[in-house]
């Protein structure tokens, strides 16, 4: 059947109900297609005898000067932006350089553009060169501050002002500067305030929030920071940096030894992971949720998580997490109750550990050989991995109270009075010192 | 880093609107500098309207206001957004419709003008339609070129006999025939490209 066509449709819907050309009147008896478009039709030709949608369009003709404005500020920030980064791009891979131009003083760097820069370059840097990050982020905030309140719209200059405190805030958490960087984080939460309670930077807030609280060891905040900012990354569509958040979560359950609850989050990373195809990141959260199982006493859960990560990193050539996945297997080993297993695969997983200067992960491997020739009574060799255990731990740089610690453990072998309860006792106190600096050792009761 | 986020490559596919306009349709002047930023709002700005409008019941005028502080923030540091900028653009509309109405103590309050709504807007989903299609016709109106709007007005919304119509705009009848022909077509474009379901 051939369809009518929009101008018989619309002739058609302007004539009143029943008035019109009977062969059409037949013809949309008949088809429901036809009879759909002439109903939006119909609606349109309706709307035009409203009052309402006349008014609605008077409004957005009128706004039509603000969509231009936009756009030419859009344009104009692109191009600040561009001429910034052509201006800087020298001086924001060299840190004595960038600390030497002064770029906040200068008023040709005064720009939107200049404070995306030097923001985003900040975020690039934190991992590598924290320092040279806190500098960038340092000048973002002070270009940001010096900006001239009829250049630029308000919400652009809070929205500036507010990304270079976030970066001073990310950058000082690299530097493990917490109250700073807690302080930088009020100021930029302050600039999105008036956005809304879930504007988007909040999320990244609150993720930088998130990881300060938990390396100090307040947990039910960070729990809250860490939901809050995956609530709103996920509000805005941005998975990605939800399952960061999440992760964030999963962390902060695995401290509390919420272990179940942490699982269940590291698997849906894992799934997340293997949606994306990201086999690093599948044999990372493999790893992450293994831990999970071996603390919950299900070896052969965890040993399947860790097979897979092994072959990926394996293969990949990435030799530190191949030895912390073997060093995990080992222990996974242990709890499903393969003891000469274990201690093979934690005394290679040692050796493997030392040899690539790994010095905390071979002190740890060494607490779990322990606890396995314990466990079988084998006990020759354990002052000297007690011994080995100081050692490691004094090269990584470890707290005096971490060496406390591992010197009582010392003893307490030499003097053969050493238990598994002793060994978990120390780790988990050295586990809880890198969160709780102010620790202090004290011996398991009897 | 990177060095320059790209609009042009920002999510959303589709051609842009502005591509396929008939000639009763107003185009606004964009320079070749803001075209990447206009292709942005024009593939959003409508979505982000009918958000405020439909779902969140903010009236036309603050909500284009909503819109307007949208884009300005977005294009302040499009680097924000790392995926696509639809799903971004639309947690932000939320958030800002739920600010609007925090601010004045009404959060949460079903808000409408029902006043000219139709007598079997029987719930709250044909309310919302009913609102959506409101707003799809006034998008299409503000779309249309000025003559395009007066004639439509004239002879659609203030019942004038096509002889008065002419009259007033100075032209012959006949042209009005024509120019009303023409310019219900154009709106009619507009108005299936504005509702039609995407898929």
């Amino acid at each position: 059947m051939s369809h009518l066509n929009d101008d018989m449709l619309a002739e058609y819907a302007l004539l009143a109900e029943g008035g019109g050309d009977p062969e059409v009147a037949e013809h949309l008896a008949a088809c429901a297609e036809c009879t759909v478009r002439l109903n939006g039709v119909r609606k349109l030709f309706d709307g035009f005898k409203s009052r309402e949608p006349w008014d609605a369009a008077d409004v957005l003709i009128d706004a039509r000067g603000r969509q231009q404005e936009i756009l030419s500020f859009a344009a104009r920030v692109q191009d600040e932006y561009s001429a910034a980064y052509a201006a800087l791009s020298p001086l924001l891979s060299n840190a004595v350089a960038f600390v030497r131009e002064r770029v906040e003083r200068k008023t040709e760097y005064r720009t939107a553009g200049a404070v995306r820069v030097l923001a985003e370059a900040a975020n690039a840097a934190c991992e590598r060169e924290p320092i040279h990050a806190r500098n960038l982020a340092d000048a973002a905030v002070a270009i940001a501050d010096a900006l001239p309140a009829d250049a630029y719209p308000a919400a652009a200059i809070s929205t500036l002002r507010g990304l270079a405190w976030k970066e001073r805030a990310n950058a000082l958490r690299y530097l493990a500067e917490y109250d700073a960087a807690l302080e930088a984080l009020d100021h930029a939460a302050a600039e999105f305030e008036p956005f809304g309670s879930h504007v988007f930077e909040f999320a990244s807030l609150a993720y930088i929030r998130a990881v300060i609280l938990t390396y100090t060891d307040r947990l039910d905040e960070a729990t809250r920071q860490a939901a809050e900012s995956a609530d709103i990354f996920t509000q805005h569509g941005d998975v990605e940096r939800a399952m960061r958040a999440r992760s964030v979560q999963a962390g902060v359950l695995y401290y509390r030894r919420e272990y179940r609850a942490a699982a269940a989050i590291f698997e849906e990373l894992l799934a997340f992971a293997q949606s994306k195809n990201d086999a690093v990141e599948i044999a990372r959260q493999s790893c992450n949720a293994a831990s999970c199982w071996i603390e919950l006493g299900d070896g052969g859960r965890a040993e399947l998580l860790l097979n897979n990560a092994h072959q990926t990193y394996e293969s990949l050539g990435m030799r530190t997490e191949l030895a912390a996945a073997d060093w995990k297997l080992g222990v996974a080993a242990r709890v499903s109750g393969r003891f000469d297993e274990s201690i093979r695969r934690l005394r290679d997983a040692k050796d493997t550990c030392e040899k690539l200067g790994m010095a905390a992960e071979t002190a740890s491997a060494s607490l779990d050989l322990v606890e396995s020739l314990l466990l079988v009574g084998q006990t020759r060799e354990i002052p000297s991995l007690c011994s080995d255990v100081l050692r490691y731990y004094r090269r990584a740089g470890k707290l005096h109270q971490a060496l406390t610690a591992a010197a009582f453990l010392k003893e307490a072998a030499g003097a053969g009075q050493i238990r598994v309860a002793t060994v978990r006792h120390v780790r988990n106190f050295v586990e809880a010192l890198d969160r709780q600096p102010e620790l202090l050792f004290l011996p398991p009761p009897d | 880093m990177t060095p320059m986020r790209d609009l042009r490559s920002a999510g959303d596919e589709g051609t842009p609107p502005s591509e396929r306009r008939p000639p009763c349709v107003e185009i606004p002047a964009v320079t070749a500098a803001q075209e990447p930023f206009a292709d942005v709002y024009d593939r959003h700005a409508w979505l982000l309207r009918l958000i405020a409008v439909r779902d969140y019941r903010v009236p036309i005028g603050d909500a284009e206001s909503i819109v307007h502080d949208i884009f300005t923030r977005y294009f302040t540091n499009p680097g924000v957004v790392r995926g696509e900028v639809k799903p971004y653009l639309r947690g932000a509309v939320r958030n800002e419709c739920l600010e609007y109405w925090r601010k004045r103590n009404r959060e949460g309050m079903v808000f409408c003008d029902t006043a000219g709504a139709p007598d079997d807007v029987g719930d709250e989903t044909s309310l919302a339609d009913t609102i959506a299609d409101r707003l799809a016709i006034a998008e299409t109106l503000a779309r249309l070129r000025p003559k395009c709007r007066e004639a439509l007005r004239r002879f659609h919304l203030e019942g004038k006999s096509m002889q008065d119509v002419a009259e007033e705009l100075d032209v012959a009848p006949l042209y009005v025939r024509q120019l009303l022909h023409h310019c219900r077509k154009a709106a009619r474009e507009i108005f299936e490209s504005i509702t039609r379901v995407e898929p």
